[in-house]
C-alpha cells in the first residue's frame, strides 16, 4: 500500500516539479502532504481530515488566483495535486478537471513556464480522467497553435480524432465533432500554405498532394458546415477551396445553406459571405439586391445597408428609390450610426434625388412616420451643440436634411447658422446670406400663396 | 465605429433543447482558450497566405493589470446611524421550536392571554383561596415540571400529564401545530429572501459625472440612506487627481435629501447631456429626477401602481424616456409627464416555466426596440409593431448553460458598444450582440459565490485598451473585474483572467486588531449584503464605490499597472498588493494588546484564512510525524526549515514585507467606527466591567529590577525565536525552574487482557481492522506467505553458512514438512474454529480432557479461568522457559493482541518510549512480552496441524445452525488461546525435536 502511494506521489509531483525546475535550482521541494497536515487528537490522519484540508487548499488557490497572486497559487497547487491520487473514480472527474483548469491558468501566469511544461501537463491530465479527454486534447491543440507549432497541433488533433473509449467518446460527441472540424481546418491551412507553390499552370506537379489535403479538409468541413451553428472560419476556408477548384455551384449551395437555412442561427456574416461571393462572380444586380434585402430585414443596422442604398438608387424604379430612403432612415435610427457622416450623406443624396425626381410625397410620408422620433433623436438642441463642437460638417448635412423635410426646428437652424457664420469668411457669408435671403423670400412668398 | 461587424466569428454550435449539463465545480473560468481561428486565412487574403498563420483565441491571457492602491476599502461617508445590521446568519427553518419557545416565554400575554382570562377565576396565586379556586402551589411544581423540556410525557407530575392531555391544544391562543407550520414556512421564505433577494437587482448606487476641468472632476453620488433606506441622497463629490497620485474624493457638506415612501431598490441613470435623468425604483412607485450641473435636482414625475415594479431603466437615447416592468409581466414605455405606454405583456415566462415573477427591461441600440427579459431568457421587442419579437438570449444548450441556470441580470452596454448586451446568470456572464441573437459572443464563468446582481461597464478609453465589466454580488459582496476587447472590426475576445476586487467585509484583517466585542460589532456591520456599486475610471485610475444594505459607502481605487509604471516604480505590484506576508501577521499579533486568537474568532475574511494557512504550512516543520510513509519527507523538510516556505513560494522572497499598515486608512476607519461603537455603548449601559488598571499599576511599582530585566530578556528571546521560527525552551530562559509533575504512568494494554480492552487498545493505535482480521484469522494467508518467505530467506542464509551436506539435507526436509503442514492450515483453521465452538455446548468435561484436547479450552471463559487458576501452580513447577507469571490468566489472555508480530513497530513511539523509561515494577516489561509473543506465535503455528487432527473426533452434533456459528465467529480468540496454551505443554515434551527448532527463526 505504502509503496504504491509513494510511487503515485512521485508521479504526480513530477508534473508540477517540472515547472519549478527552470525557476530555481534549489532541490525540488516535496509537496506538503495534505492528508497529513491535520492529525486528529489521537495523532492519526483520517479521510475526513484530508477532505477538509483539501477543500481549504482549493479555496486558498481560488482566492489567490482571483487576486492574481500566481506565485502563491502555484505554491498551494503543488499540494493540491495529491487529490488526484486519493479520491475514488467518481470524485476524480471533477478533481481532474479542476486540476487541469487551475494548473494551466497558473502555468500561463507563472514566469519561466515553457512549452514543455505545458505539454507535460496536458498529457498527464488528458489521460487522468477520460471524461475530459477530448476537451483537453482540443485545448492542447489550441495551445500549440497559438505557439506556432502547427505540425505538432495537427498530430495531437489526429490522435484525439482517433480516440475511442467506450461510452465516454459518445458523451463527448460535440467535442469530437469540433475536433474533426479543426482537423479539416488545419488541413485547409496546410493546403493554403502550399497553394502558391503550385500555380495553376503547373498544377500537375503538386496536384496529388494538394488534392489529398483538399479531400481531407473538404470532407470534414462539409460535415461541420451542415451542422447548425456559427462556422465562419470553416465556411470561409471551405469556400476558398471550392472556388480554387472552380466548383462554384457547390460553393453557392454551401453559402446559401449557411445563410438561409432556418435551423441556423442568425449570422450577418453568412449573408455577407454570400453577398461577397455573388459580387465576386458578377451576379446580376437583382440577386445582389435580393440578398441584401434579406440582410436588411434581419440586421437593419448592418454596414452593407449603405451599399444596398446605392444599389437601389442605381435601378431606375421609383419604388426602389423609396425603399432606399427607408433603408437609410432605418439605419440612422440606430445609435451606432447616429453620428455617421457617410450614412447622413447617403440619406441627403437620396432625398435630393427624390426631390429632383419630384417624389417629395414619398419623403413626406416617410418623415411623418418618423418625425417625432427623429426630432428628439437627432435634432435636440443638445445634439446641435454637440455636433457644432465635434463635427461641423455633420451639422450641415443634418441641417440640409431637415431643410428638405420642411421641418421648422428653429433651435437647430440657429446653431447651424451660428457655426456657419463663425467658420466662413465674411464676404462669402454675406454672399450666401443674400442667396438665402432670396430663397427664403421666395419660400415665404410661396407659403403665403399657399396659405 | 460600432456599426462594424467582425468578419469572422468563433465557431459555435447552435443546439436546441434545455441544458443538460450539471454544474460540478465553480472553477470553469480558468485554463481554457475556448475557440481558436486563424486571423489571416480565407479567400480574401488568400494571396498572402505564404506568411505564417496567426491564430487568435477567444480567451486570451494578457489583459490590463489593475492593482489596488490600498490594501482595503476606505469608508467614504460616515456610517448610516439609523441602520440596523442584521446578523449575517441565515435563519434555519428547523429552528422553529426555539422561536416558538421564545414567543411563549417573552410574549406570554400574546400567547396565552385568552385562556389566562378564562382561567383567572379558577386559579389563584394566593395561599388562602376560596374552595372553587385552585391554588398555585401545584402550579409551581407544574412550572418546575416544564423545565424538563426533553420529554413532556415522562413528566414530573401526573397533573401535568393530565392537564396536558386536557388543555394542551387550547391553552395557547394560536394552536401550536398551526403556529409551528406557519413559522416554519415563514422561516423558509425568510431564508430564501436573505440568500437571494431579487428586489435589489440593478443596485441602488449611482454616480453621475457633471463637470470636468483640469485637476478635478465634479460628479454626483446618488444613494439611499436612513433606517429603511428610504432617504434619497444626491450628494456632490469632487474628484481630485494629480498625475502620480491616486484620485481623492471630497464630499460636499450636505447632500440633497428626499424622503420617499418606501425603500429605494434601484437607481438607474441616463447618459448625461446637459441635464440627465435619474430614476428611482421602489416597490410600488417609481420617480424621475432631473439632474444638472448648474441646477438643483428636480423631481419630474412619479408613478404608482398596485403591482410591484421589478425594473426601471432610463433610456440612453432620448431624455425623459424610461422603461418600467412590473411583476405581472407588463412592460411600459414611460415618457415623463405623458404617461405609460404598454408595449408588452407576458403572463408566463418566456421559454419555460421558471415560476418567477421577476421581469427586466432594457433599451437596445434602436430607441424603439426593447429587451424584455425574465429568468428564462431575453427577447428583443419592437415597440412599433406588435408581435415582432425575437430571441436575444435563452437558457439552453446553445449558450452551454448548466441545468438550473437562470438569468439574474440583463444590461445594455451602451457605453462600451452600441450593440452589446450583458446577460448574467448565477454561473456565467455572457456578452450578446443583438445582431447575432442567441449565440453568445463571449462567455465567462465568473466563479462568484452568489449570483451577480449588479453590473457596471467601463468603456475602453482608447481603442487599445480593454472594455471592463464589473460584476457585483449581493450576499457575498464580491466584486469581479472582467476585461474584453473587440466587437467591431475584431472579434470579441476576453482579456486576462478574472480579478476579484476588495470588499468591505475583508477590510478588518488589514486594520489594527479590535477588542473582541468591538470586532464583533464591526464584523456584523461589514458583513451585511451589498446593495449596489458603481465605478468611475479616470485615466489610469479606477475607483469603485460600494453600497451595503446598511447604507454605508466604501470605495477603493485601482491603478493600471503598465510596464512604464514598473520601470518608474521599482517595487512591483506586490508592494501595494493585498497579500499579507507571514511576518506582518505575526508582528501584528505582537503589537496587539488584546490576546485575541485570530482563528478562534470566526472571520469571513479569506486573507486571514490564508495567513493562518501559511502559518500552518510552517508549523508542519515541527510536527512530529512518525508515520513511516512521511518520515523521509519530513526529514527533508527539517533539513532546510528556513527556506522551505520560500522555496515553495518564490513570491514570498520577492514581496517586500508589507509595511506598517496604511496610517491614512487606519485613521479613516477609526473615524468611521467611532459612532458605531458609541451607539453600541449607549445600548448597553450595564455592561459589566472588571477593572484591571490597578493590577497594571502594581506591576509597575512592585516589580524589582532583576525581575524586570528577566522579563525584558524573555520578551527579547521570544521575539528572536519567532523571527527565526524556532522553539523557545524553558531551559534556555532565565525563568525559575518549573515543578515538573511526572507524567502519570501510561496504561499498559497488557494489564487489561479482556477482549474489549484489547480491541480498544488496538483501535486506539489505528489497528482496529488489523485486530479483527487477526482475530478472525482473515490474514492467515498473508502470514503464511510471510512466514514462507522468511523461511526461505533463513534457509538461504543458512545454506550459505552451512558447509556440511547433511545439515542442509535435514533442513530441507524440515522445510518441506513445515510447508505441507502450513498449506493445510489455511483451509482447515476455520473449520476447527467452528467445531470448537460447537464443542463448547457440551458440558461434560473434566481435567483429563482438558489436557488431552486443547480445543476445549476455548469453552466458556469461566471454566477456562477456573482451570487456569488450578493450573497456575502446576505451571510453575513445570518450569516453563518463559518467565514465571504472577498472574497467569492475564498473561495468557493478552496473547491475542501480542500475537501481532508487527505491532511494536506500529506503536506510537511516545508511548513506547514512556514504557521503556518507566517500566512499572509490578508489570512485566514490554520486551519480554514481545519475545513471548514471538514464541507463542511459533507455538501457535506448530500446533495447528495437531489441533486439526484432534478436532475430528468430537462434535457428534454437527447439525448446529450455521447462523450461530457465524454469530459467534467474531470471538474466535478462544481458539488461538487454546492453541497457544497447549503447545506450551507439548513444547516441553517436544523440545528436543530438531524440526521445531528450525521454526524458531520466525
Amino acid at each position: 500500500m505504502d509503496d504504491i502511494e509513494t510511487e503515485l506521489n512521485i508521479a504526480a509531483a513530477a508534473a508540477d516539479s517540472r515547472e519549478d525546475e527552470g525557476r530555481n535550482h534549489v532541490p525540488i521541494k516535496p509537496a506538503v502532504l495534505l492528508h497529513q497536515s491535520h492529525p486528529d487528537p489521537r495523532g492519526l490522519f483520517t479521510a475526513a481530515d484530508f477532505l477538509k484540508s483539501n477543500r481549504k487548499c482549493l479555496n486558498l488557490i481560488r482566492e489567490a488566483m482571483l487576486r492574481h497572486n500566481w506565485q502563491e497559487a502555484a505554491c498551494y497547487f503543488s499540494s493540491y495535486i495529491q487529490t488526484l491520487e486519493v479520491q475514488t473514480l467518481s470524485q476524480v472527474f471533477p478533481a481532474s478537471e479542476i486540476t487541469w483548469r487551475l494548473g494551466t491558468e497558473i502555468l500561463h501566469h507563472v514566469p519561466n513556464s515553457s512549452i514543455d511544461d505545458f505539454n507535460a501537463f496536458y498529457e498527464q491530465l488528458k489521460n487522468f480522467g477520460v471524461r475530459n479527454y477530448s476537451k483537453i486534447c482540443l485545448e492542447h491543440c489550441f495551445h500549440l497553435l497559438l505557439n506556432k507549432q502547427m505540425d505538432e497541433a495537427k498530430r495531437q488533433l489526429s490522435i484525439a480524432d482517433s480516440w475511442r473509449y467506450g461510452k465516454q467518446s459518445t458523451a463527448q460527441s460535440l467535442m469530437k465533432k469540433l475536433i474533426r472540424a479543426y482537423c479539416g481546418y488545419l488541413d485547409y491551412l496546410i493546403w493554403s500554405e502550399k497553394k502558391p507553390s503550385a500555380p495553376d499552370s503547373e498544377e500537375a506537379g503538386n496536384n496529388h498532394e494538394m488534392r489529398t489535403y483538399f479531400r481531407q479538409a473538404s470532407v470534414t468541413l462539409k460535415d461541420i458546415v451542415s451542422q447548425p451553428g456559427v462556422w465562419d472560419p470553416f465556411v470561409l476556408s471551405y469556400i476558398h477551396m471550392l472556388e480554387f477548384y472552380e466548383d462554384e455551384e457547390a460553393a453557392l449551395q454551401v453559402l446559401e445553406n449557411y445563410a438561409y437555412n432556418k435551423e441556423f442561427p442568425l449570422n450577418p456574416n453568412a449573408h455577407v459571405y454570400l453577398y461577397q461571393f455573388l459580387k465576386r462572380h458578377q451576379a446580376p444586380q437583382a440577386k445582389l439586391i435580393g440578398s441584401l434585402r434579406i440582410l436588411h430585414s434581419l440586421v437593419p443596422s448592418h454596414e452593407l445597408m449603405l451599399e444596398l442604398c446605392s444599389l437601389l438608387m442605381h435601378t431606375k424604379q421609383k419604388s426602389d428609390r423609396e425603399e432606399a430612403l427607408a433603408v437609410s432612415m432605418d439605419l440612422l435610427e440606430f445609435s451606432s450610426w447616429k453620428c455617421d457622416m457617410k450614412a447622413w450623406k447617403c440619406l441627403l443624396e437620396i432625398m435630393n434625388k427624390l426631390k429632383k425626381k419630384k417624389c417629395m410625397d414619398a419623403v413626406k410620408k416617410e418623415w411623418d412616420v418618423r418625425r417625432s422620433l427623429w426630432l428628439s433623436l437627432h435634432y435636440r438642441s443638445y445634439n446641435g451643440r454637440k455636433d457644432s463642437r465635434e463635427n461641423v460638417q455633420l451639422l450641415m448635412v443634418k441641417r440640409d436634411v431637415l431643410r428638405i423635410t420642411d421641418e421648422n426646428n428653429r433651435e437647430y437652424f440657429r446653431i447651424a447658422l451660428k457655426i456657419e457664420r463663425e467658420s466662413k469668411p465674411k464676404k462669402e457669408r454675406l454672399r450666401k446670406r443674400k442667396e438665402r435671403m432670396v430663397t427664403k423670400v421666395k419660400e415665404k412668398k410661396k407659403k403665403t400663396l399657399n396659405d | 465605429m460600432d456599426s462594424k461587424f467582425p468578419n469572422q466569428l468563433f465557431p459555435h454550435f447552435y443546439l436546441d433543447g434545455p441544458p443538460d449539463v450539471k454544474s460540478k465545480h465553480s472553477y470553469g473560468g480558468w485554463g481554457s482558450y475556448e475557440r481558436v481561428f486563424a486571423v489571416n486565412a480565407g479567400p480574401c487574403d488568400g494571396d498572402q497566405s505564404s506568411i505564417q498563420h496567426v491564430f487568435e483565441s477567444q480567451h486570451t491571457l494578457s489583459g490590463e493589470e489593475w492593482v489596488p492602491v490600498k490594501p482595503a476599502v476606505t469608508p467614504l461617508i460616515p456610517p448610516n446611524e439609523d441602520a440596523k445590521a442584521s446578523s449575517g446568519v441565515l435563519p434555519d427553518p428547523r429552528d422553529f421550536p426555539e422561536h416558538m419557545q421564545y414567543f411563549y416565554q417573552r410574549h406570554c400575554m400574546d400567547a396565552f392571554s385568552t385562556m389566562g382570562h378564562l382561567l383567572q377565576d379558577n386559579l389563584s396565586f394566593k395561599k388562602k383561596q376560596p374552595k372553587d379556586v385552585m391554588s398555585m402551589r401545584w402550579a409551581n411544581s407544574f412550572i418546575k415540571g416544564l423545565n424538563y423540556k426533553r420529554c413532556e410525557l415522562a413528566c414530573y407530575s401526573m397533573k401535568i400529564r393530565h392537564l396536558h392531555h386536557l388543555v394542551g391544544d387550547i391553552v395557547s391562543d394560536v394552536p401550536p401545530s398551526l403556529l409551528a407550520s406557519l413559522l416554519h414556512e415563514e422561516l423558509t421564505s425568510q431564508r430564501e429572501q436573505k440568500r437571494f433577494c431579487a428586489d435589489a437587482t440593478g443596485g441602488a448606487l449611482g454616480y453621475v459625472p457633471l463637470h470636468e476641468s483640469r485637476g478635478y472632476s465634479d460628479g454626483c453620488l446618488i444613494y439611499p440612506s436612513g433606517g429603511a433606506m428610504d432617504k434619497l441622497n444626491i450628494h456632490r463629490v469632487v474628484q481630485q487627481f494629480c498625475d502620480d497620485k491616486p484620485p481623492s474624493f471630497v464630499m460636499d457638506s450636505q447632500p440633497f435629501v428626499y424622503y420617499l415612501n418606501g425603500t429605494v431598490r434601484q437607481i438607474s441613470l441616463a447618459n448625461m447631456e446637459d441635464v440627465g435623468n435619474v430614476a428611482v425604483r421602489s416597490d410600488y412607485f417609481c420617480g424621475v429626477w432631473l439632474l444638472g450641473d448648474k441646477t438643483k435636482p428636480l423631481l419630474m414625475d412619479v408613478i404608482q401602481t398596485k403591482d410591484r415594479f421589478s425594473c426601471i431603466t432610463v433610456s440612453p437615447h432620448l431624455p425623459n424616456e424610461l422603461a418600467v416592468v412590473n411583476e405581472r409581466g407588463a412592460a411600459y414605455l414611460w415618457t415623463v409627464k405623458k404617461g405609460l405606454q404598454k408595449f408588452r405583456e407576458e403572463d408566463s415566462n418566456l421559454y419555460f416555466n421558471a415560476k418567477s415573477p421577476w421581469r427586466w427591461c432594457e433599451f437596445s441600440s434602436h430607441p424603439r426596440v426593447m429587451v424584455y427579459a425574465d429568468r428564462t431568457g431575453a427577447e428583443l421587442t419592437d415597440m412599433r409593431s406588435a408581435d415582432s419579437n425575437h430571441t436575444l438570449f435563452r437558457i439552453g444548450r446553445t449558450a452551454a448553460c448548466m441545468s438550473g441556470e437562470r438569468v439574474i441580470l440583463a444590461k445594455y452596454l451602451s457605453k462600451s458598444h452600441a450593440h452589446h448586451h450583458l446577460i448574467n446568470t448565477q454561473f456565467s456572464t455572457y456578452v450578446m450582440d443583438e445582431r447575432v441573437p442567441s449565440v453568445p459572443m463571449l462567455k465567462w464563468d465568473h466563479m462568484m459565490e452568489s449570483p451577480p446582481m449588479f453590473a457596471c461597464d467601463l468603456p475602453a478609453q482608447t481603442p487599445r485598451q480593454t472594455c471592463k465589466l464589473l460584476l457585483g454580488a449581493q450576499r457575498s459582496q464580491e466584486l469581479m473585474l472582467l476585461q474584453y476587447t473587440g466587437g467591431r472590426e475584431h472579434v470579441c475576445q476576453t482579456r486576462g483572467s478574472i480579478q476579484k476586487l476588495l470588499s468591505p467585509k475583508e477590510s478588518l484583517s488589514h486594520l489594527n486588531l479590535l477588542l473582541p466585542h468591538k470586532r464583533h460589532l464591526a464584523q456584523k456591520r461589514l458583513n451585511v449584503p451589498a446593495a449596489g456599486f458603481t465605478a468611475v475610471q479616470k485615466k489610469d485610475y479606477l475607483s469603485v464605490f460600494q453600497l451595503t444594505e446598511t447604507g454605508d459607502i466604501f470605495y477603493q481605487t485601482l491603478k493600471l499597472h503598465t510596464d512604464q509604471t514598473a520601470s518608474n516604480n521599482d517595487a512591483p505590484e506586490q508592494s501595494v498588493s493585498v497579500q499579507p506576508t507571514v511576518e506582518t501577521g505575526e508582528s501584528e499579533n505582537m503589537q496587539s494588546h488584546t490576546d485575541n486568537d485570530d482563528q478562534s474568532v470566526q472571520s469571513d475574511s479569506e486573507t486571514e484564512g490564508r495567513r493562518a494557512a501559511l502559518r500552518h504550512l510552517e508549523v508542519i516543520d515541527n510536527v512530529d510525524n512518525d508515520d513511516l510513509n512521511t518520515l523521509d519527507t519530513n526529514e527533508n523538510i527539517r533539513k532546510e526549515p528556513s527556506n522551505h516556505l520560500i522555496g515553495n513560494n518564490p513570491s514570498c522572497s520577492s514581496i517586500p514585507p508589507n509595511p506598517s499598515k496604511d496610517p491614512d486608512l487606519q485613521a479613516a476607519w477609526n473615524k468611521w467606527f467611532k459612532p458605531i461603537f458609541k451607539k453600541a455603548k449607549k445600548r448597553h449601559p450595564n455592561f459589566r466591567r472588571i477593572r484591571t488598571d490597578y493590577l497594571k499599576g502594581m506591576m509597575g511599582k512592585k516589580l524589582n529590577k532583576p525581575k524586570e530585566d528577566r522579563l525584558m530578556r524573555l520578551r527579547k528571546d521570544l521575539q528572536e525565536v519567532m523571527r527565526k521560527k524556532e522553539m523557545l525552551l524553558h531551559g534556555v530562559t532565565y525563568l525559575p525552574h518549573l515543578n515538573v509533575t511526572p507524567v502519570p504512568d501510561p496504561v499498559d494494554p497488557d494489564d487489561w487482557p479482556d477482549d474489549v480492552s484489547q480491541r480498544l487498545a488496538a483501535s486506539w493505535e489505528g489497528q482496529w481492522t488489523f485486530w479483527w482480521e487477526e482475530k478472525l484469522g482473515l490474514n492467515r494467508d498473508k502470514k503464511i506467505a510471510a512466514l514462507r518467505r522468511k523461511r526461505r530467506r533463513a534457509k538461504q542464509a543458512k545454506a550459505r553458512n552451512r558447509t556440511s551436506l547433511s545439515g542442509s539435507f535435514t533442513s530441507s526436509v524440515s522445510y518441506q514438512e513445515s510447508l505441507s503442514g502450513l498449506s493445510t492450515v489455511g483451509s482447515q483453521c476455520l473449520g476447527s474454529g467452528d467445531e470448537t465452538l460447537e464443542n463448547s455446548s457440551s458440558q461434560a468435561t473434566d481435567m483429563e480432557e482438558w489436557r488431552a484436547r486443547p480445543e476445549i479450552h476455548s469453552k466458556s471463559p469461566i471454566i477456562l479461568r477456573r482451570f487456569l487458576n488450578e493450573q497456575s501452580t502446576a505451571e510453575k513447577s513445570f518450569g516453563s522457559p518463559r518467565k514465571s507469571p504472577t498472574r497467569p490468566d492475564q498473561d495468557l489472555l493478552t496473547s491475542p493482541s501480542s500475537i501481532q508480530v508487527e505491532r511494536p513497530a506500529s506503536r506510537t513511539p511516545s508511548v513506547a518510549a514512556g514504557m521503556d523509561l518507566n517500566p512499572p515494577a509490578s508489570l512485566p516489561s514490554t520486551r519480554p512480552t514481545t519475545v513471548q509473543s514471538k514464541r507463542r506465535k511459533e507455538f501457535y503455528l506448530s500446533s495447528l496441524p495437531t489441533s486439526q487432527i484432534s478436532t475430528q473426533d468430537p462434535a457428534p452434533d454437527g447439525g448446529y445452525s450455521s447462523q450461530r456459528v457465524r454469530l459467534s465467529s467474531p470471538t474466535p480468540s478462544h481458539r488461538s488461546l487454546s492453541s497457544q496454551r497447549v503447545p506450551q505443554f507439548r513444547s516441553l515434551s517436544q523440545a528436543s525435536q530438531p524440526k521445531k527448532k528450525s521454526r524458531m527463526g520466525f
